[in-house]
């Protein structure tokens, strides 16, 4: 039982933290620049193939991957940026638009340059480790300590460094930080970037538990959404909770009940959750 | 508008190819494309020359119907081929009785329990339920044990199959210890694995779709639970099973009328074709061969009835057969081929290994005269 429990919530653990990742690169979009970023599961998908090609085709190795997968994908995201979401700010439909539009042409893209059926990624570390309590597949385990990291870092990088500050001056209150000097234009293309090196990121350290295919970013694209709405767009780390309701609990429901019905719970939850408190569930107190 | 009399006999293809359907789409018009230069090299069918012209119908009922529309109306289609999900299959099947054109549904599909069986103007060229689930479920309770966990897609194509497993598994003294689906799409299935673990089934008869085969087999080989039971995938097919890794996939059942392992020389000759046309990775699969085969029925059919107008061709396929790549295969009843079917085990290359073949069963004839 205490074997089947731990198994269970590091599942769900693994699960929820590496849709943080992801989600967390969509709150940043979000809410540095106001761009509602539909090309989110396109960078993930992206991210995936790189972790891919980059070990079967290029005998590149995989960890080595999982450092190129975000910058590159970054990257991508800058020169997106530069080249049509700069043209859109203050256009929030416009923005929809155009990052669904990107994300069809990526989608294409990828389906051209490696085919439409699907990849595999081979397990870096495909043994398990014993726990005492039970045993766990390492990769997992690697997983799970991998996201906190990043998590904490990029979360460290806002609250304590330079141009953290800087990036939330320009939020907080645009046109002053423009009159102190702050370059606004530079500082939301490093958002962008940084977004989507997050769902790069995010797609490579997925790849090896599951399958890589041209479609395999719409899933995370709609859970991420569900991560950010429920967190709450007031505070980054709102997508930790928010991540934890829509993967980790689904998660363990459907262990429990049944997946469609665990499904279906998680989104009446969010449904409820935006009608009682569209400020997002954690307390006004974390806000920035 | 009938275009019998012209100098061509058009083959209007209404089939998916985008939309994640692609490896099922472009493999049909390949097989296709190879059995009309074949026919066309022997003088074509009533002395024209067969052309095929293809539409995407983007896996969308909508769009299946109105590309159908098309085919007839503006390419002059004597005949129609496709399309392949089955809500776009019934949705198509709703416009034939007006557009007064046959068409050919290569696929797999759930037979009898389908809202459009008896269509007058729909031939069905794939495999159903009693033709292989039948005959499967034995096997593996004689092989396995007699206990099953039924894990599919949340839609009609899994929960009618599971409809005819649940059945056979009955009738032969085994037990279905669950049924369960998941939402398309789903490749998540880590919290799934535990469920199914404690259920200790005999047998785990999967109808996941897209990315899910690859998904699952993956996570079972990280959880360590493959050797608990024998795993049976009827969507696992060739392109879906190369997103997991060989170790996860190898000794994984499927059973198909069409598996690109058959052992016959058209089958041998139309798989050298095939490569030699796209490329050695060129991908085979269970969609392919019932393709290939429906245009060998049409050949039969034109024969047959001795003329192409569209009323000719849906005479002519009445009674038509085949022995090409799938073997024998025949439209008895019911608008409804007659086929056998393959019994294949993933090798540890991720091909299908043919294990046993079952013999031909014909439909019930429920449907009379149509």
């Amino acid at each position: 039982m205490a074997e089947l429990a731990t198994t269970l919530l590091l599942n769900a653990l693994s699960a929820a933290l590496a849709l943080s990742l992801v989600a967390l690169g969509l709150a940043i979009i979000y809410g540095f620049m106001g761009v509602i970023n539909l090309a989110h599961g396109a960078f993930l998908t992206v991210g995936a193939y790189i972790a891919w090609v980059m070990p079967e085709r290029l005998g590149i190795s995989f960890w080595v991957a999982l450092v190129l997968a975000p910058i590159i994908v970054g990257v991508i995201g800058a020169f997106i940026e530069r080249v049509v979401i700069r043209h859109l700010y203050d256009r929030l439909l416009d923005t929809i638009l155009a990052t669904w539009g990107i994300s069809l042409a990526l989608v294409e893209l990828v389906k051209l340059a490696f085919g439409t059926t699907s990849k595999s990624v081979s397990n870096p570390l495909s043994g398990s480790i014993d726990l005492g309590v039970t045993v766990y597949p390492a990769y997992r385990l690697f997983l799970i300590g991998f996201c906190i990291v990043i998590l904490v870092g990029v979360f460290m990088f806002f609250k304590s460094t330079d141009v953290g500050v800087r990036l939330r001056a320009v939020i907080q209150d645009p046109d002053a930080a423009s009159l102190q000097g702050l370059n606004k234009t530079r500082m939301y293309q490093y958002s962008f970037a940084s977004g989507a090196a997050l769902a790069g990121l995010g797609g490579a350290a997925i790849a090896p538990i599951t399958t890589v295919n041209p479609t395999m970013g719409v899933t995370y694209l709609l859970e991420s959404f569900f991560a950010v709405i429920l967190g709450g767009t007031g505070a980054l780390i709102a997508v930790v909770p928010g991540s934890i309701i829509v993967a980790g609990s689904a998660n363990i429901m459907t262990f429990m009940i049944s997946p469609i019905l665990a499904q279906t719970i998680v989104f009446v939850f969010v449904i409820v959750a935006m009608i009682v408190r569209p400020q997002g569930i954690v307390p006004e107190a974390w806000h920035e | 508008m009938s275009s019998s009399g012209n100098e061509v006999l058009t083959v209007g293809a209404n089939l998916p190819l985008s939309q994640g359907w692609e490896p099922y789409g472009n493999t049909q018009v390949r097989a296709a494309e190879i059995a009309i230069e074949e026919i066309n090299d022997n003088g074509g069918l009533d002395g024209k020359e067969v052309e095929l012209v293809v539409e995407d119908n983007q896996v969308d009922p909508q769009t299946a119907r109105q590309m159908a529309e098309r085919l007839v109306s503006e390419k002059n289609a004597n005949v129609l081929m496709g399309p392949i999900s089955s809500a776009t299959r019934v949705a198509t099947s709703s416009v034939l009785e007006r557009l007064q054109v046959p068409s050919l549904y290569a696929s797999q599909y759930e037979g009898p329990a389908a809202d459009d069986y008896c269509n007058k103007w729909m031939f069905q060229l794939g495999d159903i339920p009693s033709q292989k689930i039948e005959p499967l479920i034995p096997w593996l309770i004689e092989k396995h044990g007699e206990s099953f966990y039924l894990l599919g897609d949340d839609y009609s194509w899994p929960k009618q199959t599971n409809e005819a497993v649940k059945q056979a598994v009955d009738n032969n003294g085994g037990e279905v210890l669950e049924e369960e689906y998941v939402s398309l799409d789903t490749t998540d299935f880590t919290s799934i694995i535990p469920r199914i673990e404690q259920e200790d089934p005999d047998v785990l008869f999967m109808t996941v779709t897209g990315g899910g085969p690859a998904a699952i087999q993956n996570q079972m080989q990280e959880q360590g639970v493959r050797d608990q039971f024998a795993q049976v995938g009827l969507a696992h097919g060739q392109g879906v099973i190369q997103g997991a890794s060989p170790e996860a996939t190898e000794g994984v059942y499927s059973c198909h009328a069409y598996l690109e392992g058959i052992e016959n020389d058209a089958n041998t000759e139309f798989i050298e074709k095939y490569r030699n046309e796209h490329g050695e990775d060129a991908l085979v699969n269970y969609f392919t061969g019932p393709a290939y085969n429906a245009i060998k029925l049409l050949e039969d059919a034109v024969d047959r009835s001795g003329g192409t107008s569209p009323d000719e061709i849906r005479e002519g396929l009445q009674g038509a057969s085949a022995s090409s790549i799938m073997g024998e295969t025949e439209i008895e009843s019911d608008n409804q081929m007659t086929v056998g079917t393959f019994l294949g085990q993933v090798n540890s290359e991720q091909k299908y290994e043919i294990l046993e073949s079952f013999d031909p069963v014909s439909p019930s004839g429920s449907c009379g005269d149509i």
